[in-house]
């Protein structure tokens, strides 16, 4: 124990006896757990946002439809739909967890204005209830769906193909579940804009029940959830499943899985990626950096060997230094970073448009208590095993030549 | 009883030049004896540091053989050399080499912490030892704020602080004044005389070589090694 706290004593010591190495070191390691640290809080803020965007732009926490519904095409999907809506609503809502509920129905329609006519997928919702939690639709032109009952928005694409404005008057075609065509006039009452070019060419929304009345129709084909937290997921859809054997709860990254979990999965191995990258450059910087230092010792390490000092305890000498300095560095980046988060970087980075989205997005940096953690560790390591391999090369050298050396 | 600390036969050394290799010792034969204090002397370039870095088991034997304390150190391990260099052997360096981030006091200490003493045991040592080169009082200071007779009477503390057999200093008095230099060798001699402790330094300083009860003398530079040894009365 006294031979560490000397050992201690002296690295310490050396340390600040040697400021201009120690802090040519320390920046090093301020550096690369800064980039760490930085690139985590990054990661995790692009793929918190691209989560929330995809809850609160369209799916929800996830979707409520009859078993198998998702998975199959149906001739006559309507037949699969869920009967009884305002009791299974009830329900649903009864649940502690649950915050919203949201009855929807989608089918095809032919939109006509004058002289053009589009076909599109139609969303029958409850747009009173969906305007406070699907924030991000992005209304560009006029406002959200509410309760006009003859009210319908369009997505931007859609909107430019019909040259429709907002005020302007829509006549919608569909079929009737029993096969009859059946037409309604709409008021357009605002454009959207997601940023994901295939939904906004084709979606446009109008109320739920102006929609069953369109296509005759009590049911309802699916519930989009609004829940209190994410982690209430699993509970919620064990509930579902419990009490009403005849449906199913689907999660939004299974709804979404081309674009949500895929782009996950794959942001997520570049990131991986890009962290090892960082590490490799964190490393040889260490170890340049410590072997430069190290290689001006050669002197000290011949005296510590001709007294009886093993190459394991020179390296161990050095190690200790490494440790102290790495963990020093480590902490301060840290704590850089998050002053450089509350500063600078506190309005978010401006972010080019994703793949699959047309419209730029802001991405906040939200550092985790783990990724400081982990990037503390993994600097400290860099600094250990850089310290490691460069003072290895001294250790070894003849104690005669070690000494000779100015 | 064994009275020689050191027997060396046809012991030689060579340092690389290029491809060539330079002759730096040739010694066919050489005993020191236990207990004293032994001058090795001769011009610059002659060898003397080659040969304390061999009887310091700094440098590796190249060709010959050398006991030392009953060892044949050509047949030890590195790790041995090693521990014999750590229990056995204090250094005496011309430069000094003191840690500058260690008190005096601590300088002391440091290559005790890997001998078996305890905590008491390892303190009085150390005081003891800054006592026997009355630095007792200089123990809180660090290595800039002594004089160069000063950092070498630490230096001297270090190494006879570990009670080794053999205390070897490469010129302990080149970098000092006369009156300091004379001090030193005091130190030294009464060590020798008192401890038992075999001292051997080179130097160029004819103060120094005239403390020696034993000298070994390099002569010509081509490292042929005279020994001429003489009891001092």
């Amino acid at each position: 124990m006294e031979a560490f706290s000397i050992t201690f004593k002296l690295a310490f010591r050396n340390l600040l006896r040697n400021k201009r190495r120690s802090t040519a070191i320390l920046l090093t390691i301020v550096a690369g757990t800064s980039s760490l640290f930085l690139f985590d809080g990054f990661n995790t803020g692009i793929m918190n946002q691209y989560r929330e965007n995809t809850i609160h732009a369209r799916y929800g926490y996830g979707q409520i439809n009859t078993k198998g519904y998702h998975e199959q095409v149906y001739e006559k999907p309507w037949d699969h739909w869920i009967d009884d809506a305002d009791a299974v609503l009830q329900k649903i809502q009864d649940i502690p967890q649950v915050t919203h509920v949201f009855p929807r129905i989608e089918f095809y329609g032919l939109l006509n204005k004058g002289e053009v006519s589009l076909s599109g997928r139609g969303q029958g919702i409850d747009g009173m209830a969906e305007v406070g939690f699907f924030n991000t639709l992005n209304i560009v032109e006029g406002k959200a769906l509410s309760d006009e009952p003859d009210g319908l928005v369009l997505g931007q694409g859609l909107a430019r193909s019909l040259n429709a404005n907002v005020g302007d008057r829509i006549t919608l075609l569909a079929n009737t579940i029993h096969g009859s065509i059946n037409g309604v006039d709409l008021v357009v009452t605002g454009i959207f804009h997601t940023g994901a070019k295939e939904f906004d060419d084709v979606v446009f929304r109008l109320p739920l029940k102006t929609s069953q009345n369109l296509l005759d129709t009590n049911k309802i084909e699916k519930i989009a959830l609004g829940l209190d937290q994410l982690s209430s997921w699993e509970q919620v859809a064990r509930k579902i499943s419990s009490e009403h054997a005849n449906l199913e709860a689907i999660p939004f990254a299974i709804l979404d899985k081309v674009y949500y979990q895929h782009a996950v999965d794959w942001l997520g191995s570049q990131f991986q990626v890009i962290k090892l990258i960082i590490l490799v450059i964190v490393l040889l910087g260490i170890f340049n950096t410590v072997s430069t230092s190290v290689l001006e010792r050669k002197q000290e390490v011949g005296n510590l060997r001709a007294n009886g000092e093993s190459i394991k305890q020179v390296i161990s000498l050095f190690l200790t230094e490494g440790v102290i300095l790495g963990v020093a560095g480590a902490v301060i980046g840290v704590v850089f970073t998050l002053l450089l988060n509350l500063t600078l970087l506190g309005n978010g980075i401006l972010m080019p448009p994703s793949p699959g989205i047309t419209r730029q997005f802001r991405v906040f940096i939200e550092l985790q208590l783990f990724g400081s953690a982990e990037s503390i560790i993994l600097c400290t390591l860099c600094v250990m095993i850089g310290t490691f391999f460069a003072s290895m090369q001294v250790a070894r050298m003849p104690i005669g030549k070690a000494l000779r050396s100015l | 009883m064994e009275t020689s600390i050191y027997r060396g036969r046809a012991l030689k050394f060579f340092y690389p030049m290029g491809s060539k290799k330079i002759k730096a010792l040739d010694c066919p034969h050489l005993d020191i004896p236990k207990g004293k204090l032994i001058a090795v002397a001769g011009p610059s370039g002659s060898g003397k540091s080659t040969l304390l870095n061999l009887l310091g088991l700094i440098e590796p034997i190249q060709e010959g053989a050398m006991q030392f304390a009953g060892y044949d150190i050509g047949k030890l391990s590195e790790n041995q050399k090693t521990q014999i260099r750590r229990d056995d052997l204090g250094f005496v360096f011309q430069d000094f080499l003191l840690f500058d981030a260690l008190t005096a006091y601590e300088n002391v200490a440091y290559f005790l912490k890997n001998l078996p003493l305890s905590a008491v045991e390892r303190r009085k040592r150390v005081e003891n030892s800054l006592d026997a080169v009355e630095l007792k009082e200089y123990q809180h200071k660090r290595p800039m704020e002594l004089s160069g007779g000063q950092k070498q009477r630490v230096a001297i503390a270090r190494a006879i602080a570990k009670q080794p057999k053999v205390i070897i200093a490469d010129e302990p008095t080149a970098s000092l004044d006369q009156a300091t230099g004379r001090k030193i060798m005091d130190i030294f001699l009464s060590l020798a005389q008192k401890s038992g402790t075999t001292i051997i330094y080179a130097s160029h300083d004819p103060m120094a070589l005239a403390f020696a009860e034993l000298q070994i003398k390099l002569i010509d530079g081509n490292a042929k090694l005279v020994t001429n040894m003489r009891e001092a009365t």
